[in-house]
């Protein structure tokens, strides 16, 4: 049995709590690392073998969770761990309308918003895909998933006479440089105009948001619009077509 | 040991308090939407429709073609061509004729003023060449006798392009029959105008010459066509021509009627006084004679009728050819200017080329008129002639109007339009700038300028001005008033104000006493309670007797109180006074300016449409009333005070204008009731002031204007104070 210099553990308890009690929390982070969290605290550790790992902390002032609608407060360096938070709200199906001509043409639209709420100081990702490819499939009948003009997104939507298109542009707080537009061209510029910068969808997953600071509890909303358009000379099969889009949001 | 277990304790504890204090911890969410669209196609059908040629008999037909896109196209089909005159310039014009065969006929038009003169022994032949493109020449002949029928029947005199010729081929006391014809380029001729002459020699003894008459004159040698015979001694007609089957082909159109003069071939003819069978026939049936008007309701003529054609158009006499018996063959017809039968135009029906009818056609009427109509029907087998005489009226000769619409317009609205006009620019000239209040005052007015126009005449003493009548209470001088002059309680004199309210008298040495006279004033003043000067006059009168020397100049200045106007009220309901005022203002001088404006309107239309003397002096006279009125306006140039405070005018102040060198009053003004007033003086250089009437009716000066340089004599800009 060691012998405990109980001495010893005084004096570090006095130096500890002094410095604590000067220091207070903060979160630092470098080019290697991120500190997320700190606590006030004195005693415990991180101890392994190899069968465990633990990891613990004794004399936490003010641990807990304590939450607003303007702010979340997690106390206590054991209860903020290194995980984040991050929620993603589920949006009903969108409502396409009108309905489209299959013989002379003519476009449906509908949108569907997604919030992200997250807490990861360093951000989040949102990606969107489809099921299938193409996207939009009825049986045995299809609408082409857009393709853009060039490599970027296409600022104005636009269907060849002689196709059938779907396809999407997202719109929102966070949307991705490519998504952005200088009122001519996507890809370029810091605006996000309405009804601009199209592109189609595969079976990947395509960014369309992102964020690197922490947006709780208020989150930041994510609209993509769907367009979906008969040309004038193609001749579209009767029926429902539906695409199922997988929007995918993650911690940075 | 100890260590280690108070580790894991802890290690425990804390996977507790995660799990119930922070049980959400995740690292990425993903959720999954379903995108529906419809796609719907007309009757359920997705085939999309093939453009083309649906028609199998056309060269282009497409099997696979659902909807027909209009482009068939078929081999031409061999069509007959439809051969006519292809010219729309003609009178036979054939719009679906699409090979011209040479047949297009066109209308020629006849000479018009064909006149004959004596020249010398000769006779002079003048006429007017109608417009008409395809002229090449006027062509006479002449046949001694008879009436020619066709460019070449008779001599020749005359073919060229000219309006005039001299025939000095001429005897004495023979007729002779000028017929002449337009020659078109293509070698057509008009139907041709007719005139005859005969020379009267001085020495010849004129008389019946044949001796078959029961008149007939041994002595006479140039037959003036007096015979007469007894039953059965008739002398035969000579047809045209000296033939039955004369040449009158092809229509005809007589241009612009004027008169031809006195030459009346048809009238040498004798008309039978008895009826024979075929004229029995011929005058039972209706509508023998019709006039024809493009657009216009087709018109019976008869003996006796009256006849209205629209003057804008020409006219066609028409007659259908199976009517008549075949010996009648030559219709002539005559035209007389109502107003001057001296005035006549001759001219032949003829046979048009289907051989339907004989057809003559006259050119539009320049004037509205009445014309005298004859018909002649030459029947050669009973060698008689039966007339018709009707008249015939053109009315809506400018064709602007319906027929209706401008006989009213030129002989009702036109008259009472130029009238009003006038009446309404001297009103406006005359009696704006008056006080008309009563048709009394219209009356003194008209008398006044009566006087001025006797007195520039030089048949008018005109009197220097002895005083002002004015008004007792505003200062206005009063225009126009009566001003009589009495002697022992006789008038003796009377006068009439000007527009300044001035008015004088030339009396003998004696005792007089003056008495005005105005509606709605009151004389003698007694507002005033008899003082001998006011702020603007002098010398006031109250109707007391005078005496006057020979050649003396009295200014007696007369005021009148005007009845039923307090100036306390004036000024406590000016605001209303002043709309009042200035709605009836508005609303007289909007109908004065457009009775006037209609008028002038009408005016120009009579001068443009009927041009005579008469319509020139009355356009003259309006632009005399417009120079008058705008030299008026620049002499009596109105300056209105307005209170700038208000916005209200300055009403009945007192405008006074001095020399600006000499401080010298040189002439004071009252502004009327909404604060106008006018300055005619001396060009030079001057200052005014204005002294406000106040409530209590005394004046205050209330602004001096700069020192000005009135360059005409005339004050300009408003003031504002």
């Amino acid at each position: 049995m060691a012998h405990i210099n109980w001495f010893k553990i005084l004096i570090i308890f006095v130096f500890f709590g002094a410095t604590a009690s000067l220091a207070q929390s903060y979160v630092a982070s470098s080019s290697n690392y991120i500190l997320h969290s700190d606590s006030i605290n004195f005693g415990g550790g991180y101890s392994t073998s190899t069968n465990y790992k633990l990891q613990d902390t004794l004399g936490e002032i003010g641990s807990g969770i304590y939450s607003s609608t303007t702010m979340i407060f997690n106390g206590g360096y054991q209860a903020m761990t290194v995980d984040t938070y991050l929620a993603l709200t589920s949006p009903s199906n969108p409502v396409m309308s009108p309905t489209i001509n299959g013989v002379g043409g003519g476009a449906s639209n509908g949108s569907s918003t997604w919030n992200v709420k997250t807490d990861n100081p360093a951000g989040y990702e949102l990606s969107v895909k489809a099921e299938t490819a193409p996207a939009m499939i009825s049986s045995g009948n299809s609408f082409a998933d857009y393709t853009p003009g060039f490599s970027v997104p296409d600022y104005s939507w636009n269907t060849p006479t002689s196709e059938s298109r779907f396809g999407f542009s997202p719109e929102g707080d966070d949307i991705v440089s490519s998504f952005l537009d200088n009122g001519v061209s996507c890809n370029t510029g810091v605006l996000d105009n309405t009804n601009a910068c199209w592109t189609g969808f595969s079976t990947t997953n395509q960014l369309i948001a992102q964020s690197t600071v922490a947006n709780s509890p208020i989150g930041a909303s994510t609209t993509v619009k769907f367009r979906a358009e008969v040309g004038s000379t193609k001749a579209q099969e009767q029926g429902t077509y539906s695409a199922n889009i997988t929007v995918t949001a993650v911690s940075l | 040991m100890k260590s280690f277990l108070l580790k894991k304790i802890n290690n425990k504890i804390f996977w507790a308090l995660c799990l119930l204090v922070f049980p959400v911890v995740v690292f990425g969410q993903s959720g999954t939407v379903q995108v529906d669209i419809s796609v719907t196609c007309p009757n359920g059908s997705c085939t999309f429709a093939v453009l083309g040629c649906t028609d199998s008999t056309a060269n282009n037909y497409n099997s696979l073609a659902t909807v027909d896109d209009g482009t068939c196209t078929y081999s031409p089909v061999a069509v007959e061509p439809v051969r006519g005159c292809t010219d729309p310039a003609a009178t036979n014009y054939n719009v679906n004729a699409t090979v011209d065969n040479g047949t297009c006929r066109y209308s020629i038009p006849n000479i018009s003023n064909f006149t004959v003169t004596k020249s010398g022994t000769g006779a002079r032949l003048t006429w007017s060449i109608p417009s008409f493109s395809r002229f090449e020449s006027v062509v006479i002949v002449k046949s001694a006798g008879r009436i020619p029928t066709s460019p070449t029947d008779g001599e020749v005199v005359y073919d060229s392009t000219g309006s005039a010729t001299t025939d000095n081929d001429i005897t004495g006391g023979v007729t002779y029959y000028y017929l002449a014809f337009i020659k078109s380029q293509d070698g057509g001729y008009s139907s041709g105008s007719l005139i005859s002459y005969k020379r009267v020699e001085e020495l010849e003894v004129r008389g019946c010459t044949d001796s078959k008459a029961k008149n007939y004159n041994s002595l006479a040698t140039v037959d003036d066509g007096t015979c007469t015979y007894l039953p059965g001694n008739e002398p035969p007609i000579t047809p045209p021509g000296g033939k039955s089957d004369s040449y009158f082909g092809g229509g005809g159109t007589q241009s612009g009627f004027i008169g031809s003069g006195p030459a009346l071939p048809f009238e040498r003819l004798p008309v039978v006084s008895f009826a024979t069978s075929s004229e029995q026939k011929i005058t039972q049936i209706p509508e023998l004679f019709v006039f024809k008007q493009l657009g216009e309701k087709t018109k019976p003529f008869f003996e006796g009728s009256y006849l209205k054609i629209k003057g804008n158009k020409s006219f066609t006499i028409s007659v259908d050819y199976y009517k008549l018996p075949e010996v009648l063959k030559t219709i002539g017809v005559t035209l007389y200017d109502s107003k001057n039968p001296n005035l006549s135009f001759s001219f032949l029906m003829k046979l048009n080329e289907d051989k339907t009818a004989y057809e003559a056609t006259v050119g539009a009427m320049p004037n509205d008129g009445e014309y005298l109509v004859s018909i002649y029907l030459i029947n050669y087998q009973d060698q008689t002639v039966k007339k018709f005489n009707g008249q015939l009226a053109t009315v809506g000769s400018l064709g602007i109007f319906g027929v209706g619409t401008e006989k009213f317009v030129k002989q009702v609205a036109g008259p009472i339009a130029i009238t009003g006009g006038v009446t309404a620019g001297i009103f406006d000239l005359l009696f704006a700038s008056s006080k008309i209040a009563s048709f009394s005052d219209v009356y003194l007015s008209l008398l006044r300028q009566l006087g001025v126009l006797m007195g520039l005449l030089g048949l008018k003493k005109k009197n220097k001005p002895w005083g002002t009548v004015y008004d007792s209470i505003t200062k206005r001088p009063i225009d126009p008033a009566y001003v009589t002059v009495m002697a022992n309680n006789e008038e003796i004199a009377t006068a009439i104000t000007d527009i300044d309210g001035r008015y004088g008298f030339s009396l003998l040495d004696g005792d007089y006493a003056l008495k005005a006279n105005k509606t709605h004033y009151q004389f003698p003043s007694t507002r005033l309670g008899r003082i001998i000067n006011d702020e603007m006059y002098d010398n006031l009168y109250y109707g007391d007797i005078f005496h006057v020397l020979a050649g003396e100049v009295i200014n007696k200045n007369i005021p009148l109180d005007p009845v039923g106007f307090d100036w306390n009220e004036f000024v406590k309901g000016k605001g209303n006074y002043f709309k009042l005022y200035t709605a009836r203002e508005i609303l007289r001088s909007k109908i004065i300016h457009w009775v006037y404006n209609v008028g002038l309107a009408m005016s120009i239309f009579y001068l443009v449409f009927y041009p005579s003397i008469l319509n020139i002096l009355i356009s003259v006279f309006y632009l005399v009333i417009n120079m008058v009125g705008r030299y008026w306006k620049q002499k009596h140039k109105v300056v209105t005070i307005t209170n700038s405070v208000t916005g209200e005018p300055v009403s009945f102040a007192i405008v006074r204008i001095y020399y600006a060198d000499l401080d010298q009053e040189v002439k004071k003004v009252v502004a009327d009731m909404v604060g106008r007033f006018y300055l005619l003086v001396r060009p030079g250089i001057y200052y005014l002031t204005v002294d406000h009437k106040q409530p209590d009716g005394t004046y205050a000066r209330i602004y001096k204007s700069p020192v000005i340089e009135l360059k005409k004599g005339v004050w300009e800009g408003n003031i504002i104070i």
